[in-house]
């Protein structure tokens, strides 16, 4: 986020035991836009840019709501912890990346622990729009993040499980007897995201009609040294193990539009003219993979020696 | 069509070979028409039967109401089909782009739908200019005149995959010019 579009400040914030919840509204009294439900926004911390999905009503909001589970390793989350009332941050506007499908017959969203924060818009949506759906939510035994409102939203069309065993058995029996014209949404830890795939792979379900939102980042191996060849340009850049494409490209003096330097935003996106991407990004989609025609340059790698990149 | 490369444009190439069954598949749903279409629609119907998986077949004589009965038939059951379905169509490309379009309607995606055309004889035509649609014998490119308003349109290269129709338009325009006022 080399360019943080709006100051925004924090208004109220609360705790769920790890969950900090902060509203932030806009220090000058101009609104904020609306945006999609299932959106994020990207903040600067001290010591990266996080993206938070947006828990708050969707249109005409008067403030943007995130829900921050605090990790004990990453120091963005714990900065944003010990924020106070009046403090100001540097705030993207809404990223969406998650969007619901409003041709879809029926929603099935299944939500994992702190996964709750992009479906929450997405269910207020459903909601107001009459539109069929159906939660399947997992989380641990006990209080956790935004259930309350979500059980106040959802009525009798919410089903909480609260071990793998519980979930696993409601999933098979609901993905099993989905209309046709269902898109589910999931979004949770990434062991939980594999398992439904995998899950709703064995009962005949196209990816196409699987959405999911990765709400951690995971942990990005260094990877193997590689070069690119520019085609605009005609020059050549040497990638290390541990350096990224985009910070190598900065080094050479190349700009390159970006943001969220994990992955996540889509705004470093660099068209691939030849050589095989290794895609590690959360944005693209599977069929924007198996082309091969583009990459995040924040994240993603090479599989071979060398690409070439419409730089 | 001069200047126009057919893989940009919404024609679709449809496979040569009917292929086998998706094993993914938890139920089936078969439409066969036609003396070719038939004969695919029952090797999928053998291949689905050695799965043992609920299959419903919608398979038709030669004429035209009944075609349209078995993508009727198609479009019901569909509308109780549950995801994990897979619907397989063989047939003319008339009959199989209504019934992709009843399936599509009905909800299923692409990835869904497994398609099979025996022969591109018949075509629908839309006329934007009676919007009346025309069935008739005729290939991308070929004129004919239209059955609303007896105007020569051409057959374009662009199918709506809603309607399964093709876009017609006027193979003369200046011929035509004459009577906009009226036409609009």
């Amino acid at each position: 986020m080399s360019t943080p579009e709006q100051r925004l400040c924090v208004a109220t914030i609360r705790r769920t035991g790890t969950v900090a919840h902060l509203r932030l509204g806009p220090s000058d009294g101009r609104p904020l836009g609306s945006f999609t439900p299932g959106s994020h926004i990207l903040i600067q911390t001290p010591a990266s840019v996080n993206a938070y999905s947006l828990t708050g009503p969707h249109v005409d909001p008067g403030a943007y709501e995130i829900s921050v589970q605090r990790h004990r390793d990453r120091g963005g989350s714990a900065w944003l912890h010990q924020l106070s009332v009046g403090h100001t941050v540097s705030v993207s506007g809404p990223v969406s990346g998650f969007a619901p499908v409003l041709s879809a017959a029926h929603h099935l969203f299944i939500v994992g622990g702190i996964g709750v924060t992009p479906i929450l818009s997405h269910v207020r949506a459903a909601v107001t729009g009459s539109r069929s759906f159906e939660v399947i939510d997992a989380h641990r035994p006990g209080p956790a993040a935004h259930r309350d409102e979500l059980t106040r939203l959802c009525g009798s069309r919410l089903t909480t499980v609260t071990d793998r065993g519980a979930l696993l058995q409601r999933l098979t029996e609901r993905l099993a007897d989905q209309p046709l014209g269902t898109i589910a949404y999931l979004c949770g830890p990434a062991e939980m995201m594999a398992a439904v795939r995998a899950l709703a792979d064995r009962l005949g379900w196209p990816a196409e009609r699987i959405r999911s939102e990765a709400f951690t980042g995971v942990a990005l191996a260094p990877g193997r040294p590689f070069r690119v060849r520019l085609a605009r340009s005609r020059r050549r850049v040497a990638v290390a193990a541990g350096v990224s494409l985009l910070e190598a490209l900065e080094t050479a003096g190349i700009a390159v539009p970006h943001r969220c330097r994990q992955g996540v935003c889509g705004e470093c996106r660099v068209g691939v003219l030849a050589g095989r991407p290794e895609h590690r990004d959360l944005y693209l989609t599977e069929s924007e993979r198996a082309s091969g025609d583009a990459l995040m340059a924040c994240v993603s790698r090479c599989l071979d020696d060398e690409l070439e990149l419409a730089l | 069509m001069v200047g126009v490369s057919p893989e940009h444009t919404s024609v679709p190439a449809w496979p040569t070979d009917p292929g086998e069954i998706d094993p993914a598949g938890q139920s089936f749903q078969v439409l066969g028409s036609g003396r070719d279409g038939v004969r695919v629609a029952r090797a999928w119907l053998a291949q689905i039967a050695r799965t043992g998986r609920p299959v419903l077949s919608h398979v038709d004589g030669h004429t035209a109401p009944e075609r349209s009965v078995a993508v009727a038939a198609l479009g019901a059951s569909l509308a109780r089909a549950r995801v994990g379905v897979r619907v397989m169509i063989a047939g003319p490309e008339l009959v199989a782009l209504d019934a992709i379009a009843a399936a599509r309607a009905a909800g299923a995606i692409d990835a869904e739908l497994r398609v099979w055309v025996s022969d591109r004889a018949l075509k629908r035509v839309y006329c934007p200019h009676c919007r009346t649609f025309t069935v008739a014998r005729v290939q991308v490119a070929d004129t004919f005149a239209c059955g609303g308003c007896a105007r020569t349109l051409v057959v374009y290269h662009h199918l709506s995959r809603r309607h399964g129709a093709y876009l017609g338009f006027l193979a003369d325009v200046q011929a035509d010019a004459g009577d906009r006022g009226a036409s609009g």
